[in-house]
């Protein structure tokens, strides 16, 4: 587990806000024990470690970098910042939260909070638009430093909680990357039975516009998709979520494969890996439904693990998932059969 | 003085449980008391005292913060909280809490994606909020942080910007941080105190219940000065006679706010004196918030009162904001005040036919 | 004691400013009392000695205004309000500062209840600079007071509240004679916003008796909130209001010695509002209180109007009072 806490650590530390994933090439090119990282035109990282059998079978796994973030508009007197959202921001955590912003270098800032005394009604959710990121420079200063267009994350910070739950920023998917990397990293090469190709897609938050096109060009046999779903807490149903510390969910979805499906789930029951199963009719709202239409068709599963809060810089995730998610990839990697 | 800034507002120290600011801010200051009395009172306050020949003059600063307290540990394990002192319930959801031992939690509420369009343009509010510390039940949750255990916001000392200041809990910090500095000084002879001089170090401000309360009544000053920090406005876009006052315009010396119509007389020889040393102040630009003003002002007999703030934005937050430049500002006013021969009040007199 | 009303109420000072009428009351009573004490937070304390219970008549010198918050850069004038400001009667209305300028106070909007916040004042400059040369921020205004005599013995004008008590009060200690109590006269501050000065002087005094004397509402006029007090009715004695219940006992004895003395009362509930017998009874060890109230209508607009009848009976119940209690 310490292991995917440092690939966390690492990752959550790196800005990636939706089209700006670029900042996360010097480190996944320096990672060990893969044989390329490549990047394509839409600026998903594609790192392969390939089988030493000839002809191996193609899997893709899928995990996200981007996540949630801003883009600046405008300059305002006193060193103030506009910003307007890039992807599904949850406006109930901004007042007074922590932010880089990722210009000719980064900057600290926090987003403005609206003092009581100026709220003509009390308690009404500020709009985007009408708040701005503080960072303490003048306007003239600030000009030299940020262009219109500069990407603002959250500020990275990861905290450790009960459990072997971690607390940080864009765990939304950095934490499926995390187990993703791990698992690949840990299996040696002899033992494949796939090709393996990790696509660490960009541009999910906004439109899932990356990994298409990587199952496009690669047209890999079968697919993986792992992701973050809402962990189940206080409000929220079991059919829309599930549980935390119970390894991550296969889900069942007329999207998915079926074959492909049951043969991960008899896969983690056979190897005693903790899973659960997560039934999704007709939708799983990730990549998995773009990438099972590129090109000829790809065979593909949804793996997920539970976050809490999802959207805000604060979402938790159990390592202990994280860990099962991880041997759940690798078993298929070295599965006797094809799946 | 920011190394201790930085100290100080880094510890744990919700209204009620100051002990920790106040063991800090003992130890800081013993070593210099050069004959000084240091009284730890009953309500926890910590009150310097260096007899003196002239006027009996208060310095004070509040010790507490805001904060949490668990009210109910849930079926989950996630703890249900009320609030302790007053905070803008918008700026809590997803904030990083810290318990007094050390436990790390999430201000958590139901994901974004789950919420009906209705909800979404609601704020969450507190009492719908919980702190999340990874428990995974009830029992787990209550061995570590039973009902009544307090958490503060988990936050970073960052200094950003041009010089501008980022922590939790400046508010007061700040003003504990200016005072035991005062006191450093006044042990290396920086300082000729022309005052029976009393410094204290107050519980419970951000509560309204606060414990300056009774130190006025025991002390019973000629007069008295706070330091404190105030909500400002003052960010681009809130027109000119809304921002309260501006970050970095110098230290404000407050003519009235919502709690206490400030002695004129006072600051007016306050403001005098800022001119005489060459040192920025500012006047408030709106009436908004109060501090332990008013209770000193009103404790027993009534005490003539002036208070030295700090513009500082979203104010009780993870994230208070000064400038470093105010700071340095409000520590020369006081140092000024407490080395200057007094004030005299206009109005103050007996008449005996 | 016409010319002491209007004396009194052509001298503004707001909550936390009242040095200048403190000055004239000062003058005004000196020759009649042992000691004049201010204390620290401005109340004027007139003692007059005597062995018996120790009996505190207060009447609040300050008055409702505004502060200066903010000039703009065309010189017009942001203010805060100090105390109840009534802003349906405040906009549209002369004002004048502590300085003697003058000024017209204006809502932002002409069809909304404006804030106070909301509001600005004019007073002819051009320029901030014009503005600045005339008025610093911190000063008061206040709306121009004024007295005028209606039919029927009744004024209008502005502030009765209160210095038609202090002028009570004052007629009161110039006509006490031969009490054995021991009574301070106290001209209290900062009551408009909150009883702040009658508490200090009340923990210094430590009184066995708080009466206020203080303007009250009426019931008697189209629209007002349902209550038994009437203008020209006499002067009344305070039973509760919303921030006191007054001592039952001292009641009693309050309405025994105005009937003795055929002083013309009426028993007041007032329910909106409070009065400095709130602090004085909770301050320090606590006192027996109750209050003397002279009937208002339009209580904190730019004409409150007040009956003299009811002013003379409040002079002679609070002499009885002080002689007799």
């Amino acid at each position: 587990m310490e292991g995917i806490k440092k690939i966390l650590e690492a990752l959550v530390h790196i800005g990636t806000v939706s089209g700006y994933e670029s900042n996360a090439e010097k480190y996944l090119s320096g990672l060990f024990g893969f044989d390329s990282c490549e990047r394509d035109s839409l600026g998903s990282f594609v790192l392969t470690k390939k089988s030493l059998k000839e002809n191996a079978p193609k899997l893709l796994i899928d995990a996200h970098l981007d996540n949630v973030g801003f883009m600046v508009t405008d300059i305002k007197e006193g060193g103030f910042l506009k910003v307007v959202n890039v992807g599904g921001l949850d406006t109930r955590v901004l007042p007074a939260t922590e932010v880089v912003i990722y210009g000719k270098k980064e900057i600290y800032g926090i987003i403005t909070s609206t003092p009581p005394h100026l709220k003509r009604e009390r308690n009404k959710l500020p709009k985007i638009e009408e708040l701005m990121i503080d960072t303490g420079y003048t306007k003239e200063e600030l000009k030299e430093l940020v262009d219109i267009g500069d990407p603002v994350a959250y500020k990275p910070r990861l905290d450790t909680l009960q459990n072997d739950y971690v607390a940080a920023n864009s765990l939304d998917d950095k934490a499926c990357c995390a187990a993703a990397i791990d698992a690949i990293m840990s299996v040696d090469k002899k033992d494949l039975t796939y090709d393996v190709y990790l696509a660490i897609s960009a541009e999910e938050e906004v439109g899932k516009a990356g990994p298409a096109r990587v199952a496009f060009a690669l047209r890999p046999d079968i697919a993986i998709i792992t992701d973050v779903n809402f962990a189940r807490g206080e409000g929220i149903e079991a059919y829309q979520s599930i549980e935390c510390q119970k390894g991550p969910s296969v889900s069942i979805s007329a999207v998915c494969d079926r074959r492909l499906t049951r043969n991960i789930i008899s896969l983690a029951k056979e190897k005693n890996i903790s899973h659960q199963i997560i039934c999704e009719p007709s939708y799983t709202g990730t990549n998995n439904e773009d990438i099972s239409i590129s090109g000829i068709g790809v065979r593909t599963s949804v793996v997920s693990v539970p976050l809490k809060h999802m959207h805000t810089p604060s979402e938790v995730v159990s390592l202990k998932d994280l860990k099962s998610l991880s041997d759940l990839l690798k078993a298929v990697m070295v599965a006797k059969e094809e799946l | 003085m920011r190394e201790l800034l930085k100290k100080l507002s880094l510890a744990f120290g919700p209204s009620g449980c100051e002990e920790y600011v106040r063991d800090i801010i003992a130890s800081e200051i013993e070593p210099y008391l050069d004959g000084a009395e240091l009284i730890k009172d009953h309500t926890g306050n910590l009150i310097y005292h260096r007899p003196g020949k002239g006027k009996r003059l208060l310095l004070n600063a509040h010790m507490d913060e805001v904060g949490f307290m668990v009210t109910e540990v849930t079926d989950g394990g996630l703890l249900c909280f009320g609030n302790v002192g007053g905070m803008e319930p918008l700026i809590l959801s997803s904030k990083r809490v810290i318990s007094e031992n050390g436990i790390v939690g999430v201000i958590g509420s139901k994901a974004v994606h789950l919420l009906s369009a209705e909800e979404r343009d609601k704020p969450t509010l507190p009492r719908d909020m919980r702190i999340d510390i990874g428990a995974d039940t009830k029992a787990e949750a209550e061995a570590l942080c039973p009902v009544g255990t307090y958490f503060t916001f988990l936050s970073d000392y960052v200094e950003y910007g041009n010089n501008l200041i980022k922590c939790k809990a400046l508010d007061d910090r700040l003003g504990c941080a200016i005072l035991c500095q005062i006191i450093k000084d006044i042990c290396n002879e920086k300082i000729d105190v022309q005052h029976d001089l009393y410094i204290a170090f107050t519980c419970r401000e951000e509560l309204g219940y606060s414990s300056a309360f009774g130190v006025t009544d025991r002390i019973k000053p000629d007069y008295a000065v706070v330091v404190e920090s105030k909500a400002v406005a003052d960010v681009s876009g809130v027109s000119d006679d809304k921002k309260v006052c501006t970050l970095g315009d110098g230290v404000i010396v407050s003519f009235a706010d919502k709690s206490t119509i400030y002695d004129r007389d006072l600051i007016k020889y306050i403001m005098d004196l800022c001119k005489e040393k060459d040192i920025k102040y500012q006047v408030n630009k709106f009436i908004s918030g109060g501090n332990d003003s008013a209770h000193i002002q009103r404790s027993g007999g009534g005490t003539k009162v002036a208070v030295l703030s700090l513009a500082s934005r979203y104010i009780h937050s993870p994230s208070d904001v000064i400038h470093g430049e105010d700071f340095e500002n409000a520590y020369k006013t006081v140092l000024a005040i407490v080395s200057d021969k007094g004030f005299e009040p206009s109005c103050l007199c007996t008449i005996s036919n | 004691m016409f010319e002491l009303i209007k004396k009194l109420m052509l001298t503004p000072s707001v909550s936390g400013r009242e040095d200048k009428i403190r000055e004239v009351i000062t003058k005004e009573v000196s020759p009649y009392v042992d000691d004049i004490t201010v204390d620290n937070l401005g109340n004027l304390i007139v003692r007059k000695r005597g062995e018996g219970k120790r009996v505190m008549l207060c009447a609040h010198m300050d008055e409702i205004g505004f502060f200066v918050t903010f000039i703009t850069s065309d010189g017009y004038i942001k203010v805060s309000p100090v105390g109840g400001i009534n802003s349906l009667s405040s906009a549209y209305t002369e004002v004048v500062s502590e300085r003697g300028v003058c000024g017209v106070l204006v809502p932002e909007s002409a069809k909304d209840l404006p804030k106070v916040e909301e509001m600005y004042i004019d007073i002819g400059a051009k320029t901030k600079k014009q503005a600045e040369s005339k008025v610093e921020l911190g000063d008061f205004f206040v709306a121009r007071p004024n007295v005028k005599k209606l039919m029927n013995q009744r004024y209008i004008g502005r502030p009765f509240d209160d210095r038609i008590a202090c002028a009570v009060l004052i007629e009161a200690l110039k006509k006490v004679k031969g009490s054995k109590n021991d009574l301070y006269f106290v001209f209290s501050t900062q009551e408009e916003v909150g009883g702040r000065g009658a508490k200090a002087a009340a923990y210094n005094i430590a009184p066995d008796i708080g009466l206020a004397v203080d303007v009250t509402m009426t019931g008697d006029k189209p629209g007002s909130k349902p209550m038994a007090v009437k203008l020209g009715g006499g002067c009344t004695i305070k039973i509760k209001d919303s921030s006191v219940i007054s001592n039952p006992q001292l009641v009693k004895e309050m309405k025994k010695i105005a009937e003795d003395k055929k002083i013309k009362y009426q028993s007041e509930m007032l329910v909106a509002g409070g009065t400095d017998a709130a602090p004085i009874q909770i301050a320090g060890k606590g006192a027996k209180v109750s209050a003397i109230s002279i009937p208002s209508a339009y209580i904190h607009s730019n004409c409150e109007m007040i009956d003299m009848g009811d002013v003379k009976e409040a002079v002679r119940l609070a002499v009885a009072l002080c002689e007799e209690l």
